[in-house]
């Protein structure tokens, strides 16, 4: 009532009225009869635009006394009530849901999944999603569940954490955009915390913008992308790539698989700066070749393992793993020792968990056996642990395993690595440390021509979708194949199933290849866009180049072919890993005949060409804790945020690559950035900001630390 | 006077529905119920698939999985719990045989790499397996002159009779 209040008094504090005086007295009637319209329906519904929610204040009751459209959801062994408190934040009533223990589980009142009640939506739009609340424990997190016309209800994703606070507060999230085949959605407010959550006058509002006219006037590069070699050389073989927290490239070579300077105990690395051009070589300690690396949550590389020696002509013995482990440091440019490994480790694979240790699996010994301990970095004590001070599965996880974090802190192997056939059995697993099991999964098409194929966990990570692509064999050595396979780790029983093909390329000499060739040494980039980028490649062990790049994007599951391909070959011991500034680096090329290619490539992905760059203009800090939300300005609308973990790639892989959605509280070109409160879905480290303007373009990258 | 007319409507309409404004929510209160409603048995379909966890055994451990020792607290968090989903909880597939401690190393084969290192410096690659279609002395030395292998030492045994004339070089 108080602003046709004050419209009142304003105008009789006025002496006389014109035909115009008549005409904002009207205007005022009007505003009095809105303010009226208002206390009459108290949803707290500041907005004129329609509220999708059904019975949004919690004032309809059904017999039972539960608000009408609403239903009492959740699960566990905890003790809890749900009941109505009164008054609401407006109107008689919220919702107040107790726990008073709460051993597992999470409780939540939820929009009713029937027709009637769960808000319409339509594919391709967002909606600011906004409920009032109160709660005594930050264990709450907005949830989402959608109805797919296929599956039925199925979960969505989780918007946000909200902080405890004692006077009714309000939270806005944007959904992002609604996937294709959903109808409705259904949202609530879980709490899985001992503490009170209440909640009152829920709203939802269609929130999409349109999307600007887009304007290219980049011919060719429109749509394909350009490339770039770069006119200078890497100083060394670019066999392992580590994209540092200050956004240089750190550039991993040791011996670099070349006999002379293994001979010459002569190993090398060197740091790329984009900014400048520029490389600085550092000293490097053992022979790096065939180690593995990871950023650990502080942004220093763990580098685990090596190259001991390379096999003899005779057969006599094979490739042998070194112990030792290095930490490398971006500060200082330099390598430190921690202690060894249990075990030699000679192309193993390294993981970080959302603890922030990091789990190191496979690989060939010092013995050149095959490595089967489970090596186990804590973080805290900067050591590897000793053998029995780690759950041991004395399993044999072969080379390179692509071994990717799942939300609740099991590994996926997905199947992928480097030399031969895949592992026994389904070719893929669930690897639970914790409980020391190893789960098969099925589904993955010819696990035994996975060889140096590639797995990426797909944008956003919420979603818990793994690609696999492409693949060959280096024993039996066959044309490597097209086959590519995705797999959707929500489901209670996952299992692979067969993706679209991966376009086909051409071959040396501009030859076509057949319908039945593909590729492996394959790299696939995570874009800031949300989609992947895929590129390189060959067809057989150490030999034969496939020019090919496509668009993959998850939202369609589709390649979007023909992208403008690298000049130069990428095949064995090639890498291709997103820069800060939204561009893709391609590196190395080691053929058959032992020469190595040491040009760079700079992708630029078509993105770039359709507009201007929406700008962070400020970040409220870059210290980010799980659960918690943080500011930052824009210059313009955007579309969508996420943080990116640089990559660390090697052999076609690097499963701590991942694309991490951050829900948008949209104010302006004021956006809340709601962190995920789980660190299994970001591990700690520090990640690549980008924002996506509503031309599709992403933003240069800020970088921000999470936990 | 026709101003003043208009603001007396005008504070009727507001009074009326003020005054309904007060009615309805009068009327919502003598529905509400006194008593907080029973917690009722779980029916809907959001929840996910849920498995007690498996019991602990001896000494932990280091957990890999973040714990959630804040949501079996008696205090309410302040800073959140992780929220973990129950995915990926139902598979009709049960764990491998859990294996003994190995008593003997894990063989694996010297030419892990899919390389006949019996030929040329230790990095280069003749392939075990050549592609298909690529058979015997001439096709082999053909496809690695095509590949740009040249000087192809024998540093082992010519194992694939790629060096007829047998003075250590391959192909030539
Ligand atoms: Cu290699």
């Amino acid at each position: 009532m108080s602003s046709g209040g004050t419209v009142l008094i304003a105008y009789r504090n006025r002496p006389w009225l014109s035909r115009a005086d008549r005409g904002r007295i009207a205007q005022a009637l009007i505003l009095v009869l809105i303010a009226a319209t208002a206390a009459v329906v108290p949803a707290g519904a500041a907005r004129a635009s329609a509220n999708l929610i059904a019975n949004p204040g919690l004032e309809g009751l059904d017999p039972t006394g539960f608000p009408v459209c609403w239903e009492r959801s959740g699960w566990g062994d905890q003790s809890f009530t749900f009941g109505l408190a009164s008054p609401g934040h407006t109107g008689a009533n919220a919702i107040r849901v107790t726990l008073t223990t709460s051993p597992n589980g999470d409780r939540k009142a939820m929009m009713l999944e029937n027709p009637s009640c769960a808000p319409n939506v339509t594919p391709g739009h967002r909606y600011d999603l906004s409920a009032w609340y109160t709660t005594t424990t930050a264990n709450t997190v907005m949830t989402m569940f959608r109805h797919d016309v296929a599956q039925g209800w199925v979960y969505w994703t989780d918007l946000a954490t909200l902080p405890v606070t004692s006077t009714w507060t309000r939270k806005t999230v944007r959904t992002p955009e609604v996937p294709a085949g959903t109808d409705q959605i259904v949202w609530g407010v879980t709490i899985y915390g001992v503490g009170t959550l209440q909640t009152d006058d829920y709203e939802m509002n269609d929130a999409t913008q349109p999307a600007p006219e887009q304007s290219c006037s980049a011919g060719d590069a429109c749509t394909r992308g350009v490339w770039q070699v770069l006119p200078f050389n890497s100083p060394v073989r670019a066999i392992h790539a580590v994209v540092l927290k200050n956004g240089n490239v750190l550039l991993v070579a040791g011996s670099g698989n070349d006999p002379d300077a293994f001979a010459a105990g002569t190993f090398t690395t060197a740091v790329y700066r984009p900014e400048t051009g520029t490389f600085s070589n550092v000293p490097t300690p053992a022979d790096l070749f065939c180690s593995g690396h990871v950023q650990l949550a502080d942004g220093r590389v763990l580098i685990m393992g090596g190259n001991k020696d390379y096999p003899a002509a005779d057969g006599s013995h094979g490739y042998k793993g070194l112990k030792n482990s290095y930490v490398f440091d971006p500060a200082t440019g330099s390598y430190s020792r921690v202690n060894d490994m249990t075990a030699g480790s000679w192309y193993p694979s390294a993981t970080i968990m959302g603890n922030g240790d990091v789990i190191a699996l496979g690989g060939l010994g010092e013995d050149s056996s095959g490595t089967v301990a489970t090596q186990y970095f804590k973080t805290s004590e900067s050591r590897w642990l000793s053998l029995n001070e780690a759950n041991q599965t004395w399993n044999f996880w072969g080379l390179y395993p692509s071994m990717i974090l799942m939300q609740d802190g099991r590994l996926f192997y997905t199947g992928s690595h480097v030399f031969g056939n895949g592992l026994p059995g389904t070719g893929s697993s669930i690897y639970d440390y914790d409980a020391n099991t190893i789960t098969p999964v099925g589904g993955l098409q010819n696990k035994d021509q996975r060889d140096q194929s590639m797995s990426v966990l797909l944008p956003p990570a919420q979603d818990q979708k793994v690609l696999t692509i492409g693949g060959g064999n280096i024993d039996s050595n066959p044309d490597a194949n097209r086959l590519t396979d995705l797999i959707d780790l929500k489901r209670a029983d996952p299992a692979y199933t067969a993706g679209p093909p991966l376009p086909t390329g051409t071959l040396t000499g501009g030859v076509p290849q057949t319908s039945t060739q593909g590729k492996m040494y394959v790299s696939a980039v995570l874009l800031p866009d949300g989609k992947v980028f895929e590129t390189g490649g060959g067809l057989h062990n150490r030999a034969d180049p496939v020019y090919e790049a496509s668009m993959y994007d998850p939202a369609t599951n589709t390649f979007t072919p023909g992208l403008a391909t690298d000049p130069v070959p990428r095949t064995y011991h090639s890498s291709a890993f997103l820069l800060p500034d939204g561009r893709v680096m391609s590196v190395g090329d080691n053929p058959g005949n032992g020469s190595f290619d040491m040009r760079l490539s700079i992708y630029s992905p078509p993105y770039l060409f359709h507009g201007a760059r929406p700008q962070i203009l400020h970040i409220s800090e870059n210290e980010w804790a799980y659960g918690s939300t943080h500011t930052i300005t824009v210059d313009d609308p955007i579309l969508r945020a996420e943080l990116i973990r640089p990559g660390a790639v090697t052999h076609s892989s690097d499963p701590n690559q991942r694309f991490v959605d951050l829900p948008m509280s949209v104010n302006g070109d004021t956006i809340g950035l709601n962190l995920t409160s789980n660190p299994n879905i970001a591990p700690p480290g520090w990640y690549m900001l980008f924002v996506v303007g509503t031309n599709g373009v992403p933003s240069v990258a800020r970088w921000v630390h999470v936990g | 006077m026709r101003i003043r007319r208009v603001l007396t409507l005008a504070g009727v309409v507001a009074l009326v529905a003020a005054a309904a404004a007060v009615l309805v929510t009068l009327g919502r209160a003598a529905l509400t119920p006194s008593s907080v409603a029973a917690a009722p048995a779980v029916t809907d379909s959001t929840w996910p698939y849920y498995s007690p966890a498996p019991a602990e055994s001896g000494s932990p451990p280091p957990a890999a999985r973040p714990g959630r020792t804040a949501t079996a607290s008696a205090v309410p968090a302040v800073s959140p719990a992780p929220f973990v989903q129950h995915f990926a909880d139902g598979p009709t597939a049960g764990p491998q045989p859990m294996r003994r401690s190995p008593t003997a190393p894990l063989k694996v084969p010297a030419f892990v790499d899919g390389c006949d290192h019996n030929y040329g410096t230790r990095t280069q690659c003749v392939p075990l397996a050549f592609p298909d279609g690529v058979t015997g002395a001439a096709g082999k030395c053909s496809w690695l002159a095509a590949h740009g292998f040249t000087g192809l030492i024998v540093a082992g045994r010519d194992v694939q009779g790629l060096d007829a004339d047998g003075d250590g070089t391959a192909c030539d």
